[in-house]
């Protein structure tokens, strides 16, 4: 039987700034099953960070959520205290932040900086609490293709793609049930993209973990990802498995989306962007927020919000009054 | 494009080794060691030809665009620009000729001064070259905010680099570079940094302006997709040497060397049900400092043999295409 292990419901998250309110997330529902992955993807400023940061309760000082519930595991974390947030980080629910692999401390190993992590979680200061967190720092480098032996070693010494194994080693430290990994791929080779990828599958399959996959590159999404949600301008747009958004799309952006990435397979064609420039977020246009660049547009669009409905199965989430319409 | 076809560059045995800082006692027990950043390559660049140099991090990519411009000194061999090897000739005369030759950098985030003005961005080369008449200046910087797309060309004239999205303040980049009316552009992954949508817009905006002016550009990136989309001829650096290069259809298609064919093969297509066969390579590219004798890719091929180990195998053409291993 499929659990669900983190539902996202009717998040709306604002930044207040002297002048404006930003809706950077507005009213957005997901769920992510025990053992899956689900990619988020969506243009620069779209929102993704930010539902991230949400979920685990680590926002800026001017972002405030001002309405929704996140279970995880059934268990409304936004019901929880500062404290048991903070105990909950790392153990229940862990995050690789966006450009993390530049936030190694230069001056402490590798491995001091996961001990602390895991001590501090732990509460275990004591000499044999210290003990096993190094010997878990080992198992953690061991999970993560690292050398274990290279516990001791300084930032510097590490390359790209190991630092971003060992930010992948801290997150994973204390046993997370939930893994939400802010683009962790996006500044690194192919090769070691892809060896970081198939990391992650491996992972989730030996330890059931779920994961939030936060990217704006689909074909990573499409390698690695069983569930997609697609975001524009503050607003979840279309959720599916990967096959059907991919393949059945339904949502203009959605397709529009797919269609603006070339790849290696297949004939070599002109693509042509989407127009227009993504709304700002402090005065979002009325209706639904894609109308002034969607060519499916109509008066209805432009005067009501989409509601966000189950389309072709009960699993695959649409917000568009003309979804799966043919776009000429 | 036909054989005639004016001839830019002539690349022949370029070389750039980095002395590698040794500690004083080093220097008197042991040889100077160098990092071999550019290992004798050669290739052609003509008029009107996208040329991809594609490699792994720290592959040598970025270091011979910067000798091909003589930002860097050459260790060794010729750069033969409309048949004048000005590898060697003083920082005068190349002053001279580098209004012809421009480069677009990765970062749209830091490669503009953050107090200065568009229109003293854009103005900026004219003003430091002296190589069109000072009353010419306004005309030429509006033709180019025009050519880039960055119109009203009034308004974008006085805004500042952080009131422009990054796909705009790479368009000012591009601007920059085309002020000077150069025949030769090097672009340093321009687009990596950008969104999909922003991205295809800037490969686009080059593939028009190449068009229109019949550019020579030399494209660097680790996207093969995106080369693909652009690209005429690909190059592929392994540790400062080439390893293929030819028509980059064909070399995408049918890739002749090993390490070529890895790296085609481990790039992400946005097609979740895409069957490809995968051709994993261990570890990650070294420094090019202690190469080993024979094939440098010889200690992570999966095919490697005992004269690979030996024998450094040469840049060899075969069905209309180079590639340098022992297998071909
Ligand atoms: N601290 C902040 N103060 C004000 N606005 C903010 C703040 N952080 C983010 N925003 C705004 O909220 C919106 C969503 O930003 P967010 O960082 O979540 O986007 P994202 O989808 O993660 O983008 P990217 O792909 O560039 O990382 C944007 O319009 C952004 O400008
Ligand atoms: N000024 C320098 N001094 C010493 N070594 C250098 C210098 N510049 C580059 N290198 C070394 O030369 C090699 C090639 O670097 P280069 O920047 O050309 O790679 P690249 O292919 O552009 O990589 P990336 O994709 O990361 O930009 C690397 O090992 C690098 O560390
Ligand atoms: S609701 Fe209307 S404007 Fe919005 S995506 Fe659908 S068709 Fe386009
Ligand atoms: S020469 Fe040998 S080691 Fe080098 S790429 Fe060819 S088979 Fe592999
Ligand atoms: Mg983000
Ligand atoms: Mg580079």
């Amino acid at each position: 039987m499929i659990m669900v292990l983190l539902e996202v419901k009717n998040l709306s998250t604002h930044f207040f700034l002297k002048e404006s309110r930003v809706r950077a997330v507005d009213d957005v529902c997901f769920t992510i099953d025990q053992g899956k992955t689900l990619g988020v993807a969506g243009e620069s400023g779209c929102g993704k960070t930010t539902t991230a940061l949400s979920i685990m309760r680590m926002l800026p000082p001017a972002g405030k959520i001002v309405n929704g519930e996140i279970f995880l595991d059934g268990v409304d974390l936004l019901k929880k205290s500062k404290e048991e947030m903070r105990k909950a980080k790392w153990k229940e629910l862990s995050y690789v932040f966006q450009y993390a692999m530049n936030a190694f401390n230069p001056v402490m190993t590798v491995g001091e900086q996961i001990a602390e992590v895991i001590i501090e979680k732990e509460n275990s200061k004591s000499k044999s609490g210290k003990k096993e967190a190094w010997k878990k720092v080992k198992e953690s480098f061991e999970i993560v293709g690292l050398d274990p032996d290279r516990i001791k070693n300084y930032p510097h010494e590490f390359s790209g793609g190991m630092k971003q194994r060992a930010i992948i080693a801290m997150a994973m430290a204390c046993d997370p049930k939930l893994l939400i990994a802010d683009e962790p791929v996006t500044a690194l080779d192919v090769i070691v993209e892809k060896k970081i990828l198939k990391l992650l599958n491996e992972i989730q399959s030996n330890y059931n973990l779920g994961i939030m996959f936060i990217t704006h590159d689909l074909s990573v999404i499409a390698e690695s990802c069983d569930d997609v949600a697609i975001m524009y301008a503050g607003k979840m747009v279309e959720v599916g498995d990967a096959s059907t958004v991919f393949h059945k799309g339904a949502h203009p952006y959605t397709r529009m989306l797919i269609r603006s990435f070339p790849s290696i397979l297949g004939e070599c064609k002109r693509i042509e962007p989407i127009s227009g420039i993504p709304p700002d977020l402090a005065n979002p246009p009325p209706g639904c927020r894609f109308h002034p660049r969607c060519p499916l547009a109509t008066k209805e669009c432009r005067k009501d919000i989409p509601p966000f409905e189950p389309f072709s199965t009960s699993r695959h989430h649409v917000a568009c009054f003309h979804a799966g319409e043919t776009i000429l | 494009m036909s054989s005639t076809t004016k001839i830019l560059f002539t690349i022949k045995d370029l070389r750039k080794w980095f002395p590698t800082r040794t500690g004083l006692l080093d220097g008197i027990r042991r040889r100077q060691e160098y990092v071999r950043a550019v290992d004798d390559i050669s290739f052609e660049i003509k008029q009107g030809e996208v040329v991809c140099l594609v490699g792994e991090s720290g592959s040598g990519k970025t270091t011979a665009a910067r000798l091909l411009l003589r930002l860097e000194d050459p260790t060794g061999g010729e750069i033969i620009y409309k048949g004048k090897d000005i590898a060697k000739v003083k920082e005068r005369q190349i002053r001279k000729l580098r209004r012809h030759m421009q480069m677009i950098f990765q970062n749209p985030y830091e490669s503009l001064d953050p107090r200065m003005t568009i229109y003293d961005v854009i103005s900026e080369p004219l003003q430091v070259t002296n190589v069109f008449p000072k009353s010419e200046t306004h005309k030429r910087v509006a033709k180019a905010l025009e050519d880039v797309g960055l119109i009203p060309v009034s308004e974008f004239s006085i805004r500042f680099p952080h009131e422009l999205s990054g796909g705009q303040r790479q368009r000012v980049s591009i601007a920059r570079a085309l002020v000077l009316d150069p025949e030769f552009i090097i672009a340093d992954e321009p687009a990596s940094m950008l969104d999909a949508n922003t991205r295809i817009e800037i490969l686009n905006l080059l593939q028009d302006l190449q068009a229109a002016y019949n550019m020579g550009i030399l494209f660097i990136t680790h996207d093969l997709a995106q080369a693909r989309y652009l690209g005429h001829r690909i190059i592929i650096l392994y540790l400062g040497k080439i390893v293929e290069k030819g028509n980059i259809d064909q070399v995408i298609q049918n890739p002749h060397h090993p390490y070529s064919k890895a790296l085609i093969s481990n790039i992400p297509v946005p097609d979740p049900d895409a069957k490809r066969e995968r051709i994993e390579i261990e570890g990650e590219i070294p420094t090019a400092i202690n190469l080993p004798p024979g094939c440098r890719f010889a200690p992570r091929c999966p095919f490697q043999f005992e004269k690979c180990i030996d024998e450094e195998p040469e840049l060899m053409m075969k069905d209309g295409r180079y590639s340098a291993c022992w297998l071909d």
